[in-house]
């Protein structure tokens, strides 16, 4: 039987652009980006001629149909395809707020060099959250749409004061009625103070626990004194304990870097492996609380942060491949918006940002505000993203508040100066309060912004790691869609 | 190899026979309903079906039909379901009761011309094989596990189709209902909504995408636009929550483009249920076109397992179709399916010392001697 | 030390040329004026010894926000469609909806 018509009469004549941004990685690599985010490299020349219309390689044009960077004249299917990803991508949009911060004390008897908390000592209840404040912040918790609550208790040190929580978990549990949530809770401790009591009551209610863990034992303890000084003991102790008592996937670990951790992360990694946590964050250090005013361990600058992560990186891509299947947060989070269409609404990656609308903090004396960091800087002085009081202020009055709206609107990064035409906007999103911290405003000049430059820089690196490397395309994969 | 079609010798037949379809019994029952056909396996090896209710002229005692089965289709066995042409002389299995699968043949029509389909269409007025079909349907116990409907391009009559897909509801809703369609006639929202209406829990429907964009897929089924009306007909079922498989033929055209392919169902069409990536069959266009279409295996066994693993880490299920095993990277085993009608799968010389004989689908008989050059017996692992 | 760059009006939008300056902040500030159909620019880098570096990065930068403009305003309309369409009523996809 003879071909009707050859390939060549099925390709489309003329093509028209679909909205697509480009960023040079290299001299002679371009990133071309759809409407959602999907990639396609090119080189400088291929990109003019692919907007003037005089491209003539086939194979690459192929490419940019599937890709949904081009479309055939006239075709619609591709803007069908389109709407229906970006519809995907936002559907979590409606649902604030998913997070809800009880800080449930000041008090804390560690010295965290890093201490964003600006901790009290361990004595002196008038550090401590009122079931009065409790039940009003419970009020804003389940006017909030969100089918999923998480309610994170926090301090100071949370168990602390262990009553207030307990009261917390029973009360949410109790208003939790038509339509019932997907509730969670976390109890994010240093886990020196743990008891089998706790233990108990955290296995009948199925709470999580999280922890600080910042590596090997010097470098921990360095980070985190404490009377007697066995704080890197006291947190493997408890992390064994909460692992036996709650299961294994009840129980997580954070680490914070300090200028003391570079050069040493797969010191850190290993120290994770060993003690069967295998997720880990390699998270910045913050400008925040105490590490700012007193410098401590906070003085590295982006370039120096990102050669420690793609170390981690690549150990970690080791450990996948010889069957170890560590995880590492911050690019899974990256992971999925880069290749899949879901949004996991990371509370300091999206657009607008996560402010308000992913996280509300209920402070110990009854302040709401908009982020963790933005109690924070409370704490210095700065009371720019404090939404309101429990005592005076109803949901309406804090979601809608100045304080909350202005930076928010600031926030959509396909309105901000250089975000709006960045290729890796599908993949960023704002931090007005880290902005205003570093640069006095909630937008920041992007050039001279570290959370550009950082969030770049990964985002430059993962991008690498998936065109070269089968192994970590694999496993980025894998995170994708986990 | 098992043969469907044959001539058979009619006995006492006058009048054209009542009905098209018949039910293959072992003449237990007294006096059994229409239409039963009563397998009778004589001493001499002779075979033989025996109509007992079609009484022929006017005599008190005259028998039913008796009709000669040739060797061929001795295989007919208790369960099946043959049909007969009205004037006895031609026969055909339509239903195996021990085949794994079965398919009805709807139409031999299509809008679609493949450059590698195996059943080439024809254009004519074939309506008649969807009575026929309702004929079987009727007749099937409601245990029946699976029933496929197959083409040509079953939505070309769109009436007839639901009427059967309602009759299927009606009188198997616990049957798996695989319906073979290339997907364009789902673009139009009407007929999206009545097949949707039709509401049978077991109903999915596999349709083929063969490329990531309009230009390939549309030269491999060679119709301008195809591609277009295929993924909106796909968009819509998923608007209307209905189950859908897509199958991919994998062939020299596209094997470039597989992972390509992998990634667009991801980013795309993620709702599907699952993806079917299928070996050729070389008869039919794909053995004339064999210069275009044929690529062995073997050399395409990175594309297919980069495929694969993509589909399997974006969570989206895959089976591999009418692969053999030893042409496959070991990795992909755990997916690959006995998938060959048994009516059609066979084995060459080389099979017979291979340890996994029984877990692999063997190649089709049709593609004659258009199989890899690259078979080869397995060891036991 | 500073320099001065002068680009043509005609081939070349106060927006993009003020785009490129922006994305130079970590390493220059620029001050732009307008005279005799030419855009001027004079640029003040941070760092003495960077005059080639910086300058290369600018022309650079404008040609990026030039292609960047022609490529918003070609898909504007389909960007609109594809944005209405994400967000009206889930419904069916018909065979030639209106564009």
């Amino acid at each position: 039987m003879t071909i009707a018509f050859d390939r060549q009469s099925a390709v489309p004549a003329h093509w028209e652009l679909l909205p697509f941004r480009f960023h040079a990685l290299d001299p002679t690599t371009t990133l071309l980006t759809n409407l959602v985010g999907e990639q396609v490299c090119v080189n400088p020349y291929q990109l003019t001629e692919i907007v003037d219309g005089t491209c003539t390689d086939e194979a690459l044009l192929a490419e940019l149909r599937a890709k949904h960077i081009i479309r055939g004249f006239g075709e619609r299917t591709s803007a069908e395809l389109l709407a229906m990803k970006l519809r995907t991508r936002m559907r979590r949009l409606p649902d604030s707020t998913g997070l809800h911060i009880f800080v449930v004390t000041l008090r804390c008897e560690h010295t965290c060099k890093y201490c964003q908390v600006s901790r009290q000592p361990t004595s002196g209840a008038r550090y401590d959250m009122t079931v009065q404040h409790a039940e009003r912040a419970l009020d804003i918790v389940f006017r909030s749409p969100s089918p999923r609550l998480k309610i994170e208790f926090q301090g100071g040190e949370p168990l602390l004061n262990f009553a207030i929580i307990q009261h917390i978990v029973t009360a949410a549990r109790a208003r939790n009625v038509g339509p019932t949530r997907d509730l969670s809770f976390v109890i994010a401790s240093n886990l020196a103070l743990l008891s089998d009591e706790i233990l108990d009551y955290c296995k009948r209610e199925g709470i999580y626990l999280s922890t600080s863990l910042d590596g090997p034992p010097d470098l921990h303890t360095r980070n985190r004194p404490r009377p007697g000084n066995d704080s890197w003991q006291r947190t493997v102790d408890g992390i064994g304990s909460a692992q036996r008592a709650l299961g294994v996937d009840h129980v997580s670990a954070l680490m914070t870097t300090t200028e003391g951790s570079l050069g040493r992360v797969r010191e850190i990694i290993d120290q994770y492996r060993s003690l069967g946590v295998l997720n880990i964050f390699l998270r910045p250090i913050s400008p925040y609380g105490f590490a700012l005013r007193r410098r401590g361990g906070g003085n590295y600058g982006v370039e120096a942060w990102l050669k420690f992560y793609e170390e981690g990186l690549d150990y970690i891509f080791e450990l996948n491949a010889a069957g170890t299947l560590m995880v590492e947060t911050y690019a899974v989070i990256i992971a999925k918006k880069m290749f899949s269409n879901e949004d996991p609404g990371y509370v300091d990656l999206t657009s607008p940002a996560g402010i308000g609308l992913s996280a509300l903090v209920y402070n110990y004396d009854g302040a709401v505000y908009a982020s963790d960091e933005g109690r924070m800087l409370a704490e210095m002085g700065d009371h720019t993203f404090r939404l309101g009081h429990l005592d005076t202020d109803t949901y309406e009055d804090i979601m809608l508040s100045d304080a909350l709206l202005s930076p928010l609107e600031q926030s959509i990064t396909t309105s901000a100066p250089m975000c709006s035409t960045c290729a890796f906007e599908p993949y960023c999103g704002s931090d007005p309060v880290f902005h205003h911290a570093t640069m006095g405003d909630a937008v920041g000049v992007k050039p001279l912004s570290a959370f550009c430059q950082r969030n770049m820089g990964v985002f430059t690196l993962l991008l690498r790691k998936y065109r070269d490397d089968p192994g970590a395309r694999a496993v980025l994969r894998k995170w994708a869609h986990r | 190899m098992i043969v469907v079609n044959g001539r058979v010798v009619p006995h006492n037949l006058r009048t054209a026979l009542p009905t098209d379809v018949w039910r293959v019994t072992d003449g237990s029952e007294l006096d059994p309903p229409l239409p039963a056909a009563v397998l009778q396996r004589s001493t001499d090896g002779k075979v033989r079906l025996h109509l007992p209710n079609t009484r022929q002229g006017s005599e008190a005692s005259a028998a039913g039909v008796v009709l000669d089965v040739p060797t061929s289709l001795d295989h007919v066995s208790v369960g099946d379901l043959i049909g007969i042409s009205p004037d006895g002389t031609r026969l055909t299995v339509l239903w195996k009761a021990s085949a794994q699968h079965n398919g009805l043949l709807l139409t031999e029509r299509c809008d679609n011309y493949c450059i590698m389909c195996s059943q080439p269409p024809k254009v004519r007025d074939d309506d008649w094989l969807y009575e026929r079909a309702l004929q079987v349907i009727d007749l099937l116990p409601t245990s029946t596990p699976e029933v496929g409907l197959t083409g040509g391009e079953p939505t070309l009559n769109q009436d007839a189709l639901l009427r059967l897909l309602t009759r299927l509801r009606d009188k198997l809703p616990n049957t798996e209902v695989h319906l073979l369609s290339n997907g364009r006639a789902f673009s139009k929202p009407d007929f999206s909504r009545r097949y949707a209406a039709v509401d049978h829990p077991g109903l999915m429907v596999g349709i083929p995408l063969y490329a990531p964009e309009s230009s390939l897929h549309d030269f491999i089924v060679q119709a301008v636009g195809a591609f277009d009306e295929t993924i909106r007909g796909i968009l819509n079922l998923a608007t209307l929550g209905q189950r859908i498989e897509l199958r991919v033929v994998v062939q020299r055209q596209n094997v470039a483009v597989l992972a390509r392919l992998a990634d667009f169902v991801a980013r795309n069409l993620p709702f599907v249920e699952q993806v079917a990536l299928m070996g050729l069959e070389m008869t039919g266009f794909a053995r004339s076109n064999s210069d275009e279409v044929w690529i062995d295996p073997v050399s395409y066994r990175e594309e297919l397992r980069e495929a694969t693993e993509i589909l399997i880490d974006s969570q989206i299920r895959v089976r591999i179709y009418n692969h053999q095993l030893c042409v496959l990277d070991r990795a992909l085993w755990p997916v690959a399916v006995r998938s060959i009608s048994d009516w059609k799968a066979g084995y060459i010389d080389t099979c017979q010392s291979c340890a996994l004989i029984e877990q692999c689908g063997g190649v089709f008989t049709t593609s004659g001697a258009r199989v890899s050059k690259h078979l080869h017996a397995l060891s036991a692992p | 030390m500073s320099f001065q760059l002068k680009f043509d009006a005609k081939t070349v939008t106060l927006d993009a040329l003020q785009r490129a300056a922006y994305a130079l902040s970590d390493v220059a500030t620029v001050e732009i004026r307008e005279g005799d159909g030419e855009y001027i620019c004079d640029v003040f880098p941070r760092d003495d010894g960077s005059h080639d570096d910086v300058e290369h990065r600018l022309r650079i930068g404008v040609i990026d926000y030039m292609l960047r403009q022609r490529i918003a305003e070609q898909t504007e309309p389909i960007r609109n469609l594809i944005f209405a369409l994400a967000f009206s009523q889930t419904g069916l996809i018909a065979e030639e909806p209106a564009e």
